[in-house]
């Protein structure tokens, strides 16, 4: 190879590699800069500080910040937009993921946004900015307030039953149902979980009084029921007509008439059966009587010829003839008769449904021991009874049974006998509620007892709310310690829910209002505790100082310090007075008087102390006592201590015996 | 020896395929770490959205009864004053509250007022991110 070929290869090998150096370097440069952006744009997208609703009320800014992102931050700065421009402010908070942090401003201008500038610790040099508007919070109430010291929140339900029938209210809301029964006029509340609400009625009647029949209007309603609406329930009555039933196989002529409560007449010639509508809740006497005889017959009768009814009932009357040679229509005694006895307690009303193959026949609706027939029928079938509107503590025994068959010629009675436990036995109880215990405490031991009322144990219907009034005095105690009212506080054990809804001075007292909600549903009675509590603070105005001061060196003035002490919360310190007088030869008195401002007037308090000067011989002449002036300086503050200084000067003389 | 061209490697030729392997793992490196960073991007997008979602919704409130009601729940981070313990709330019974209460939540911070009457308490101000 010649040289000129071996330098020819040399140089072209030093170009490629040259030229791949320049290419390795150039894409090894492309790779550092692009992973750094790439690096850059994933960190920026994994940072994220949330301002939780910046709020600013009292002259404080509040700028929560919530880290939901993947990265460490440094928030660096916040700058606040106010109406003359943008404040910056320097924070330097570093926040991890998940951090949460509340920052507090005080500022004097209102603000209208905050931005804050964020930089990620994995990334200083990336800087990222934030920002929310700020809330300056206003009277705006979001949701009208459900509860209220009197019926607020609470919806009223009335039912007026002037008749005393037994009626049943049940109602639904959000999923739960609740009923109520009684058998008289009642109102009460529902304290539904929220309102407005939707809530579904339905009434109906569960017994009728004696010879009435009524009904409940209305029967059903769906409404959205709000805070203090009324849904009222009237049950109406009218009065049972009278069934008259007349039984004539015979198609003899009768005549029926009737006076009382109800005045009429029908005549007829075959069966039938009418109803006799009476004008009031009393008997209606029916006279029955035979106007003309069928051909055939001899004679006919119509039995019973006079008979009394009570509105609600049932009269059969039955005609029967006899001497005709022809046999009665029908071929005979074609009719079935049943006669129904029952017997029960004087004080026990029932109703009693007689079937003749399952159709309703007829009813009898009554109390005590009664007597009803015949009911007559004209085909065999079967006969059964049913007894309603007994008390659930009431047995029925049915004698020969509850259900027979009839054949026509048969006279049947069936005896229906009712057995109540006990001797009276007591309505089931139609509405629970709660036991509440009331009482008031001073706090701590030793502060005034507050008064409250009711107190003691109360009932609280179930659903129904309670109000409870608790009067405590504001101060109580001397002039240098005492107590003085600082807030209310309760301790509830129990079921249901108690509040205070209210709290005010008033007079020398603090007046409280709570209220005591028994839960809605209740099934049986339950217990709760209320012990409503006075909080006190014990304050105090203290005087310290000597009580026997020793004679300074000859002739020099004895300077003695006083420390006036005091805690006047919830007041706050006015003026202090001092004075000094003396009391005798070797005894003067130190007072020191402060006067405070609490509740918006002004009350003062004091102490004094007793000082008693000594000599180390001889007695004590010529004491002169002054005070150091001022004698009276404002001072401020719950708290607080002031000095004041005393001079005197006695003289010490040694009693050397009677003069010459 | 005859002539043409000799085979196997030469000097230069390994150089030039050092120099290609080089480039195209480069070039591979590049494009991969692309295609991570934006799928990692938008995984954190879609995180960060629902979690923003889910932080405006736990800011819905209502006063029920005297109790601040969360239909959504909601993380209470404190209160000042410090009436409120840190939790997730559902509802928080505002008994026992005195005069203005902020409520900072995770996601909002709320002011409630007890009216000091009979009418219990009202929500005054409200705010979200």
């Amino acid at each position: 190879m010649a040289l000129a070929d071996i330098v020819l290869e040399g140089l072209t090998l030093i170009l490629v590699i040259a030229l791949g150096a320049v290419l390795i370097g150039g894409l090894s440069y492309l790779t550092t800069t692009t992973a750094s952006a790439n690096n850059a744009r994933l960190i920026t997208a994994g940072t994220y500080v949330y301002l939780a609703g910046p709020t600013y009320i009292n002259g404080t800014l509040y700028v929560p910040m919530y880290n939901i992102g993947e990265y460490t931050v440094d928030v660096k700065y916040l700058f606040v937009e106010g109406l003359n421009g943008v404040q910056e402010y320097a924070t330097n908070i570093i926040l991890k993921p998940g951090q949460y942090y509340v920052y507090e401003l005080s500022i004097d201008y209102t603000p209208k946004a905050v931005t804050i500038v964020v930089s990620p610790t994995r990334d200083p040099k990336l800087v990222l900015e934030f920002n929310s508007n700020v809330s300056t919070p206003g009277p705006i109430a979001l949701t009208p307030m459900s509860q209220g010291s009197s019926g607020g929140g609470l919806i009223a339900v009335s039912v007026v039953d002037p008749y005393n029938a037994g009626w049943t209210v049940s109602w639904s809301y959000s999923g739960q149902s609740y009923s109520l029964s009684k058998s008289t006029s009642y109102t009460w509340f529902i304290n539904p979980p929220y309102v407005p609400i939707q809530i579904t009625f339905s009434a109906s009647i569960t017994q009728n009084p004696t010879g009435y029949a009524c009904q409940v209007v209305p029967s059903s309603v769906t409404n959205t029921y709000n805070a203090g609406s009324v849904q009222a329930f009237n049950v109406t009555c009218s009065i049972a007509p009278i069934t008259v039933s007349v039984s004539d196989p015979y198609n003899a002529g009768w005549s029926i008439t009737w006076s009382g409560a109800a005045s009429g007449s029908q005549s007829g010639s075959s069966s039938t059966t009418f109803t006799v509508q009476p004008s009031s809740n009393n008997a209606v006497t029916f006279t029955a009587s035979i106007t003309s005889t069928p051909n055939g017959y001899t004679s006919c009768s119509i039995s019973p010829q006079s008979t009394t009814a009570n509105p609600g009932q049932t009269v059969t009357f039955k005609v029967s003839c006899s001497g005709g040679s022809s046999p009665p229509p029908g071929g005979g005694n074609e009719y079935a008769y049943v006669y129904t006895d029952i017997s029960a307690p004087s004080n026990v009303s029932w109703t009693v449904y007689l079937y003749f193959d399952g159709q309703l026949d007829a009813t009898y609706q009554g109390s005590g021991s009664q007597h009803y027939g015949p009911a007559v029928f004209s085909s065999s079938g079967t006969v059964s009874y049913k007894v309603s509107g007994i008390p659930s503590t009431c047995t029925v025994s049915y004698s020969p049974s509850q259900s027979f068959s009839i054949s026509p010629g048969n006279s049947y009675t069936e005896t229906i006998t009712i057995t109540c436990q006990g001797q009276q036995p007591p309505p089931p109880p139609t509405t629970y509620g709660c036991l509440l215990t009331v009482s008031g405490q001073g706090s701590p031991s030793g502060a005034p007892t507050p008064s409250v009322s009711p107190s003691g144990t109360v009932f609280v219907s179930s659903g129904q709310t309670l109000s409870i009034k608790a009067t405590a005095q504001l101060s109580s105690g001397g002039s240098s310690n005492w107590y003085e009212f600082d807030y209310w506080s309760d301790s509830f054990s129990g079921s249901g829910s108690l509040s205070e809804t209210s709290s005010a001075p008033s007079g020398g007292n603090d007046i409280s209002y709570w209220q005591y909600a028994c839960p809605s549903g209740l099934t049986s009675n339950v217990t709760a505790t209320a012990t409503i509590i006075a909080n006190y603070v014990w304050d105090y105005i203290t005087l310290s100082g000597p009580t026997t001061v020793s004679p300074p060196s000859s002739g020099a003035e004895a300077s003695i310090q006083y420390n006036l002490t005091w805690y006047v919360a919830p007041g706050s310190a006015d003026q202090v007075s001092w004075s000094v007088s003396q009391l005798s030869g070797t005894q003067f008195k130190v007072s020191a008087s402060l006067t405070y401002t609490e509740y918006g007037s002004q009350s003062s308090g004091g102490a004094y102390i007793t000082t008693t000067v000594t000599c180390n011989t001889g007695e004590v002449r010529n004491l002169q006592v002054s005070g150091s002036s001022p004698s009276t300086y404002s001072v401020s503050g719950t708290s607080g201590s002031t000095t004041w200084t005393v001079y005197a000067t006695w003289e010490c003389a040694v009693n050397t015996g009677p003069p010459p | 020896m005859s002539g043409g061209p000799k085979a196997g490697f030469t000097l230069g030729g390994l150089v030039v395929l050092g120099l290609v392997v080089i480039a195209v793992a480069l070039i591979v490196y590049l494009v991969g770490d692309y295609l991570y960073v934006t799928y990692e991007t938008g995984k954190y997008f879609l995180e960060l959205s629902n979690r923003l979602s889910s932080l405006s919704r736990s800011c819905i409130a209502y006063i029920v009864n005297n109790s601040l009601y969360f239909p959504y729940g909601t993380y209470v981070e404190y209160s000042i004053p410090s009436t409120v313990r840190p939790g997730w709330y559902s509802t928080l019974n505002l008994t026992g509250f005195k005069g203005e209460v902020l409520i900072f939540t995770d996601g909002c911070t709320i002011l409630v007022k007890s009216t000091g009457n009979a009418t219990g308490f009202e929500v005054l101000g409200y705010g979200s991110g």
